[in-house]
């Protein structure tokens, strides 16, 4: 039982690692159709995640309702909400226009006036909060904090067409050699230079990162996808 | 200064800083500032790769952002597609993620009314023929295996479009046998997707890339774009306005800048007058403390 719970696993994932690892390099007969095999396995696989979400989803929902725990109504709408744009969708439009995914159809009007507007809607809320964060939290307490408000105010202006013009404007009257000076130059420095940077070195860690993980996995030194106490 | 002025101006009920915010957007889209937008090289770096490829040509475009984002994203997306049907391009769509969809038809239905209403006034010689002039492939799970996929295979990965309609059998399709053989990919995301195109599309098959994304996401790809993995970025409502200036036509975007310009002054001015009283007060508790 052992074998079976703990070596063949680790067999598993050692063998298809691999495989795959030779694949990627070799394009010939027979490493090319293992990866073609494997790529529809891993599209299939990847849908089921998404059957296994929704019923996931069901199961806490209807246990929510059936102990009445408080919202226990919400769950209510999630569950009605569900089976319409299901039955919606996946009815094609032979049945009736108003079924199947096409424009002008009950799932499309779902999709556009109550998903996007409510999504939408909720993705705006961030702009008062921000709003709020700014004039109660941002403040120079340290030199770092200083520096990130002094780019932030210059990115933040420098990115709308009054701060362009505006820079424009001051830079040009004091001396054409100033342009380096003006807000969208010094907004176009910041990102390409200082992001750009910042982001390659983030970049180059989760590359290596990932290599290693994976290595460790192949070679069974990671254990954690088992689950137990391995 | 009076500090207990500083005191209430530092504690202010946060509703009144929503009531400016609300006053600050909705003021200009009543009466509309038409500010000039100047237009950047990244954003250049996507419209003249489309304005250099041949007509006829067919570009993959992934439209791969949530609804939470369509106000930002879905102007890009109609300026994207009118530039390739005015130039006589060829689209086929694409999507990642499950939500995408959604986003992708309501945009390529928009723009098939658009150009039957212009055939219909004899503007165009004739209206787009979907299959012919674009095709859209619907959701295609897997990510990095179905980008590897294509990379192969195209038709072979993604067997049939969102109508249903066999790959095989669409015009559009019949001399695209895998990834390089579209000239460009645009991709359109709100999330890190372009890196799983960059990794798995650009560096496998050496396709070129243009990036048009969200503000938020825009600096985390200047790396790439400095690295010439991209060729571009039209980054948010900032970049759908720089867009349309290039097409020469005031859209949702440009409208939008307006409203954007000025709650920036707004927050802007948050930040000095709350960083002012608290510079103030905090002077003051030095001088009582040193009494």
């Amino acid at each position: 039982m052992d074998f079976f719970k703990r070596k063949l696993p680790l067999v598993i994932v050692f063998l298809t690692g691999v495989v795959m690892m030779i694949s990627f390099y070799v394009p010939h007969t027979p490493f090319n159709q293992i990866w073609d095999g494997a790529s529809n396995w891993y599209q299939i696989i990847r849908s089921f995640t998404l059957v296994i979400a929704v019923v996931s989803l069901i199961r806490s929902h209807y246990r929510k309702i059936k102990t009445g725990k408080q919202g226990w109504g919400y769950s209510g709408i999630m569950f009605f909400v569900l089976i319409v744009t299901a039955v919606c969708g996946i009815i094609p439009d032979s049945v009736h226009p108003v079924f199947g995914n096409k424009s002008g159809s009950l799932y499309m009007w779902i999709f556009d006036y109550v998903n996007t507007a409510a999504a939408a809607t909720v993705f705006s809320l961030l702009a008062f909060y921000i709003a709020s964060a700014a004039y109660r939290a941002f403040r120079v307490r340290t030199i770092d904090a200083t520096i990130m408000l002094v780019a932030a105010l210059i990115v933040m202006i420098g990115r709308v067409p009054w701060g362009e013009q505006f820079s424009e404007l001051i830079t040009s009257r004091i001396s054409p050699h100033l342009k380096f000076l003006r807000l969208d130059v010094l907004t176009s420095f910041f990102l390409n230079y200082p992001t750009a940077a910042s982001k390659r070195a983030i970049y180059l860690g989760i590359a290596l990162a990932s290599v290693s993980t994976s290595l460790r996995i192949i070679l069974g030194i990671e254990r954690t996808y088992m689950g137990g106490d391995d | 200064m009076n500090i207990k002025f500083i005191d209430k101006l530092l504690k202010i009920d946060r509703r009144i800083i929503f009531v400016l915010v609300v006053i600050a957007i909705v003021i200009p889209i009543l009466f509309p500032l038409n500010l000039p937008v100047q237009v950047t090289d990244e954003v250049r770096g996507v419209f003249n790769e489309v304005e250099k490829l041949p007509p006829g040509s067919t570009i993959l475009v992934a439209f791969d952002y949530e609804p939470s984002t369509t106000p930002e994203m879905e102007p890009m997306g109609i300026a994207l597609m009118r530039q390739c049907f005015d130039k006589g391009l060829k689209v086929v769509g694409i999507s990642w993620l499950q939500q995408a969809p959604g986003n992708a038809i309501k945009v390529l239905s928009k723009i098939q009314g658009e150009y039957d209403t212009k055939a219909a006034e004899g503007k165009r010689e004739k209206s787009l023929v979907y299959g012919e002039d674009y095709a859209y492939m619907g959701f295609q799970p897997g990510w990095q295996a179905m980008i590897l996929g294509i990379g192969r295979d195209f038709k072979g990965t993604c067997k049939v479009d969102y109508k249903g309609n066999d790959a095989f059998s669409l015009p559009i399709l019949k001399d695209i046998e895998k990834l390089a053989d579209f000239p460009y990919l645009i991709c359109l995301h709100d999330d890190s997707m372009i890196n799983h195109w960059i990794i798995y599309g650009h560096e496998i098959t050496g396709i070129r890339i243009g990036s048009m994304c969200t503000a938020v996401m825009a600096p985390g790809i200047y790396a790439n774009l400095n690295a010439g993995q991209i060729t571009g970025i039209v980054g948010g409502l900032k970049g759908g306005s720089e867009y349309e200036k290039l097409l020469k036509y005031r859209g949702a975007a440009t409208s939008g800048m307006d409203s954007q310009t000025v709650i920036h002054v707004l927050i802007v001015i948050f930040i000095l007058v709350g960083n002012f009283a608290y510079l103030i007060k905090e002077h003051h508790l030095k001088k009582e403390r040193m009494r």
